[in-house]
């Protein structure tokens, strides 16, 4: 009697265990899928870092909601990567229920997940004017001619630096304006000289100095179709190179690692610039030490390359909607009436979060007027509003981080021989061949 | 004792040290940053600040809901490690006691699963508990309820493998005397099986809990609406900014690292013995 009871417990045990740990390679009749979160009125909004993209999100859903009482909107934060992965994840296994409405993706992603789920996203040519908008930034959300973001922060690279560090050099604030990388590199000697700190921090996992230099040439990783690698003949992105590699055998920048290293930098006075994106301000005014010592000017340009301005872009990213959702109309008329036309909420987004908006006419925002005291009562957006109007137009094309993975690993070489053009070749047959 | 074994003595206690400072030295930083600004802990310091609070307001303060997601994590973190005792430690001694032909076959694909990365699984899991959605008897283990976190971690092959490995050290006449005294196989488990292994269960609890804990992958995808989500989402969440605010992370962190150590703290020594597979009869 025992015994059977015990094999009952044991055929039991097994197959609970069998059940649960191979529940994975489970197959069977296909159940047919319905929405379940089919509710009209919800929308579910996916972005990453709470305080700028999530709390644009929310105030865009309490504007919303003025309008229309009856919606419920949820606001999700997430990390970067995961994001993509879920979004792939979601769009693979054809399981929408679990992905958002409203998703923010960084441009440099945008056009890898555009050319292969196309149909996932919805076009907003409908709802959204676009010639209102910087035509670098439409550049980057639209394929083929049709438009599926919405554009929202830009990624105006300036050129923040320590006024002290500088006119202990013997250099004046007008000595700073409209620079070429040769001027930079004059003005880092003689800091280096007077002063003692390095002129720029330099990541070796993250080229985005470089990226910056090649799109203020007008030049990308690819050509202009986005098809083909375009390392080896691309002159903006080999003057940038020539540059970056100066700066680094006269030792006038400082090796940093990660994103902490990168910012510990500049809060410890270790370097007299900061050469990034636009939203690198409230890091630098965080540290109340330094006030009024920090100014911002355009970043230099390439004095080679005669394309070079002195503007560029780094990072942003802008909403999309996702068409396979129930609510995608709904999604979509969210955006056109907070990020895409609202002018009052993008205003109030200025004061909360700082926005640089990519619409032509930001300008006229009163928000923009305002100077500040942390940066010698200067006003910072008239330089990054500047930058945006004149960004150079690229095609980032699909593999951005990609193709700068296999740029970082020859680098070293790069940096070392006097001519890297076996280098560039070799990341140029690399780089075609991830493309294809 | 010789001089040399005296010489030895100290330098295993000089190299012990320095290897305990280096383990050590994550969770020394990880306390002081959460007690300064962070701006100081971008500045790399080192002393304790008085900031704590102030971070502990922020936290709570943002829109992540780190209290719903610690909540969640710890309800599903304690769910399934009583459901996994249970469920596992059973599969375990029955592999083990009881004899059948296909017994070690059966095992062999049990342990089989351990070989197969969670990344393979994901996509076909995933869809699979999409359909639970649809099932009203299986709703609660669908996509995006807490059930689906908790039922796939219940029985795992190394928990089976741990149990039936100390099984092996369990005394085979406790099982004899037992039946011959006519107590009933069930019984025979929970009365005799279990308190006897309270080492074993211990370091298996210890394991599951964290595992669960910080369980990354599968919450994840499975969970996503916000009062459902779970610590390390959080958390995760919180490092992709432009201006991080480290301070409030690292208090996030410390507080999300508490139950871990408690329960480890508490079960260490039977930990230990449960990992070296010692019965005390």
């Amino acid at each position: 009697m025992g015994k059977t009871r015990a094999k009952t417990y044991a055929v039991l045990a097994v197959w609970i265990v069998l059940t649960l740990s191979l529940a994975g390679c489970a197959t069977g009749k296909e159940i047919a899928w319905t929405q379940i979160n089919s509710s009209d009125k919800e929308l579910l909004i996916w972005a990453w870092d709470e305080n700028f993209n999530i709390k644009a999100a929310n105030i865009a859903a309490k504007y919303y909601r003025q309008q229309h009482p009856d919606i419920k909107i949820q606001v999700v934060a997430e990390e970067k990567h995961d994001i993509i992965r879920e979004l792939k994840n979601g769009f693979e296994t054809e399981v929408y229920t679990e992905l958002p409405d409203i998703v923010l993706i960084e441009d440099y992603e945008i056009q890898k997940l555009l050319t292969s789920y196309t149909k996932e996203f919805f076009a907003m040519d409908h709802f959204l004017d676009y010639d209102l908008y910087q035509e670098y930034k439409t550049a980057l959300v639209s394929m083929n001619g049709i438009h599926y973001g919405v554009p929202f922060d830009s990624g105006a690279a300036v050129m923040f630096y320590r006024k002290d560090y500088v006119e202990a050099a013997g250099y004046t604030e007008a000595d700073m304006q409209n620079i070429t990388w040769e001027k930079y590199v004059e003005v880092a000697r003689r800091v280096k000289e007077k002063v003692g700190v390095h002129m720029l921090t330099v990541q070796p996992d993250d080229l985005g100095i470089i990226r910056i230099m090649m799109q203020s040439g007008g030049s990308w990783y690819v050509d202009r179709s986005g098809k083909h690698a375009d390392i080896i003949d691309n002159i903006p992105l080999r003057n940038g190179l020539e540059i970056y590699k100066q700066l680094i055998n006269e030792d006038l920048v400082v090796s940093v690692e990660g994103w902490d290293g990168f910012t510990r930098a500049f809060t410890q006075g270790e370097v007299a610039t900061v050469v990034s994106g636009c939203w690198i301000a409230p890091s630098i005014r965080e540290n109340q030490d330094q006030a009024g010592l920090w100014r911002v000017a355009a970043i230099p340009r390439m004095e080679k390359v005669k394309e070079s301005v002195n503007a560029s872009n780094i990072g942003g990213g802008s909403w999309y909607v996702l068409k396979n959702k129930t609510n995608y109309e709904e999604a979509a008329c969210f955006l056109k009436e907070t990020f895409g036309e609202n002018r009052e909420f993008m205003n109030e987004l200025v004061k909360e979060i700082n926005l640089v908006s990519t619409r032509k006419d930001a300008r006229q925002m009163p928000a923009y007027e305002e100077t500040e005291e942390y940066f010698g009562a200067t006003n910072i957006f008239d330089v990054f509003l500047e930058t945006t109007e004149n960004v150079p137009v690229v095609n980032c094309g699909v593999r951005t981080y990609e193709i700068e993975d296999i740029l970082e690993e020859e680098l070293q070489i790069i940096v070392k021989e006097d001519d890297f053009g076996e280098s560039l070749r070799k990341v140029q047959i690399q780089a075609q061949a991830i493309i294809n | 004792m010789s001089k040399k074994s005296r010489v030895m003595n100290v330098l295993q206690y000089v190299v012990l040290t320095i290897l305990s400072i280096i383990s050590i030295f994550p969770f020394f930083w990880m306390i002081i940053a959460a007690t300064n600004k962070s701006v100081d802990v971008t500045k790399g310091t080192m002393v304790p600040g008085t900031y704590l609070l102030e971070n502990i307001k922020n936290l709570m303060g943002s829109d992540l809901q780190y209290l719903t997601a610690f909540k969640n994590s710890l309800i599903i973190a304690v769910v399934t490690t009583a459901l996994a005792m249970v469920v596992s430690s059973a599969a375990g001694y029955a592999f083990e006691v009881y004899k059948s032909k296909a017994r070690d076959r059966v095992f062999s694909i049990v342990l089989l699963s351990m070989m197969v990365p969670f990344a393979a699984l994901m996509v076909p899991l995933f869809r699979l508990f999409s359909k639970f959605n649809n099932i009203p008897v299986l709703k609660w283990i669908g996509l995006n309820s807490t059930g689906s976190v908790i039922i796939i971690a219940v029985a795992t092959a190394f928990l089976i493998f741990f149990f039936r490995q100390n099984t092996k050290t369990f005394p085979r006449e406790l099982i004899e005397a037992s039946r011959i005294d006519g107590l009933g196989e069930f019984k025979i488990f929970t009365k005799i099986y279990m308190p006897t292994m309270k080492s074993t269960y211990a370091a298996a609890v210890v394991v599951t809990f964290m595992a669960s804990w910080n369980n990354y992958l599968w919450p994840l995808i499975a969970l996503q609406s916000e009062e459902k989500r779970t610590l390390p989402l959080v958390i995760s969440a919180m490092g992709s900014s432009y201006t991080p605010d480290y301070g409030m992370i690292m208090t996030a962190v410390v507080i999300a690292t508490l139950p871990t150590a408690i329960i480890f703290f508490i079960m260490q020594k039977q930990f230990v013995a449960g990992m070296t597979g010692s019965v005390k009869g």
